[in-house]
């Protein structure tokens, strides 16, 4: 691969001169070779929007406030839960069910006073992501869902703004810095042109993420940003990282533009739109809480009422998940084993089937499935383990 | 022989990081990985991004050269 010379900086230096208190707090960048008293002006005449105060965003505001990146605008529209504490390590315990972008300019403020933030309490979207974005120098992608990262993308190729873009699940993650008007410049059209589809893209609620990655992750965003602003190394512009916690390797790929426009088309035909009946979670209890006829599970006598047959309920989460509790009696078979069944046979009980998971998609697919093999009387528990906590069993640990 | 390097959830339903597969062209490639590994290698394909020397491909009569390198990226967002 060849090596891409160093963009020119992306932003010019600020005035005055350092104050004896900026050199010093500042004197470690002022020792690298490439950095200086010049470059530490660009990054405090820099602004940059970070889009979600998360897992990547922590890292991400904690390196660039601290480097003195001057202005800092955090953009996300979530709430501190507990189930961040984790891994988005700016979030205080306190600061459960406050507004993240709060709870992060919070910690900026107090992490470095030369730094100013603004916070946009809002989900970034096609329709808003120009505006928001508009006279920032550089963005940082560190969003949860792909609909909001194609409108940053969009936005970013719009405004010609360079992007730091990254993701993780599990024990992996993607990265690349998106540099428009470059030679051969790539978006995040280039890499995923085809919008997956929702229930393709595994979330870290459904999936787990390690908590230590998104640090690692972050950090190296930080790093490409602090190069972009000062103009020196080599970006990773026109390639991605790809790193593997699990074997602690990290690979890199080219990226291309897309030659020509990508047409869908052939997966599209594998969409089937299977119609598939629901039951609410009070539905699923009455019929798993035995008859005073003493109706044993899938085990009705053939006259009895075909209604008040206990189904399977069968559980497509993924272990870890199934342990933080389930549905009583739940059949435990994560969505990819169901989906790689190619028959019928022997897998679940005679009798009815109805699946959940945490909120829905991972058991519509599966039960769709299901259907396609030619299973009868399948549904869906509407809402997953979430809905079942909220109705039926509070004392599970929502997640 | 064309070499596929897979990636996360790839890797995991392939069993492997890289491997070489003669194939003439990208349909026949893709057929022969989920013949090889299975129905949830094939599942991975069908939602994955697969370039070819860097570039998006999805047209499956894509002649491929002896030292061709296809890289199988599944989608993930989480942040």
């Amino acid at each position: 691969m060849t090596p891409v010379p160093p963009l020119p900086p992306l932003v010019e230096p600020g005035e005055p001169a350092l104050t004896p208190e900026q050199v010093s707090r500042y004197s470690r960048h002022l020792l690298v070779p490439g950095m200086g008293m010049v470059a530490q002006r660009r990054l405090l005449a820099a602004r940059v929007a970070v889009v979600g105060a998360g897992g990547l965003g922590s890292p991400v505001l904690a390196y660039l406030a601290a480097a003195g990146v001057g202005h800092l605008t955090i953009i996300d529209d979530d709430a501190v839960d507990a189930t961040n504490l984790q891994r988005q390590v700016i979030h205080r315990a306190d600061a459960v069910g406050v507004p993240k972008g709060e709870s992060a300019a919070a910690f900026v403020r107090g992490l470095n006073p030369d730094v100013t933030v603004s916070v946009r309490h809002t989900r970034i979207d096609a329709g808003n992501a120009r505006s928001l974005l508009r006279g920032h120098d550089v963005v940082l992608d560190g969003a949860d869902n792909f609909p909001t990262r194609y409108a940053v993308s969009d936005a970013c190729v719009a405004l010609g703004t360079p992007l730091v873009w990254a993701a993780v699940l599990r024990f992996d993650a993607q990265l690349s810095t998106f540099v428009p008007g470059v030679a051969d410049a790539v978006s995040l059209r280039d890499l995923f042109p085809v919008a997956p589809r929702p229930e393709d893209v595994p979330s870290c609620s459904e999936a787990g993420v390690l908590g230590a990655l998104v640090g690692q992750v972050g950090s190296i965003m930080a790093s490409e940003v602090v190069k972009l602003i000062c103009g020196f190394g080599e970006p990773l512009v026109g390639r991605v990282l790809l790193v593997d916690a699990l074997t602690q390797r990290s690979r890199e790929i080219p990226l291309r533009p897309v030659g020509a426009v990508v047409e869908p088309v052939e997966r599209e035909q594998v969409r089937e739109v299977v119609p598939l009946p629901e039951v609410s979670p009070q539905e699923v209890h009455d019929l798993l809480t035995p008859s005073p006829a003493g109706v044993a599970q899938g085990a009705a006598p053939a006259d009895h009422d075909p209604d008040a047959l206990a189904p399977t309920v069968l559980d497509v989460r993924e272990p870890a998940e199934h342990e933080l509790g389930t549905v009583p009696g739940a059949l435990l078979v994560p969505v990819g084993e169901v989906l790689s069944w190619e028959d019928l046979d022997h897998h679940l009980p005679d009798g009815p089937v109805v699946v959940y998971c945490k909120a829905g998609p991972r058991a519509q697919r599966a039960a769709a499935h299901l259907v396609r093999l030619g299973r009868q009387d399948v549904s869906v528990m509407t809402g997953g383990i979430l809905a079942w906590i909220e109705q039926v069993d509070p004392s599970l640990p929502s997640y | 022989m064309a070499t596929v390097r897979y990636f996360a959830a790839a890797a995991e339903a392939a069993g492997t990081e890289t491997e070489q597969v003669p194939a003439e062209d990208l349909g026949r490639l893709l057929d022969q990985l989920a013949e090889l590994h299975g129905a949830e290698l094939a599942r991975v394909l069908s939602c994955s991004s697969v370039l070819h020397e860097g570039r998006y491909v999805s047209d499956r009569s894509l002649p491929l050269a002896q030292d061709a390198v296809l890289d199988v990226l599944p989608p993930f967002a989480g942040g």
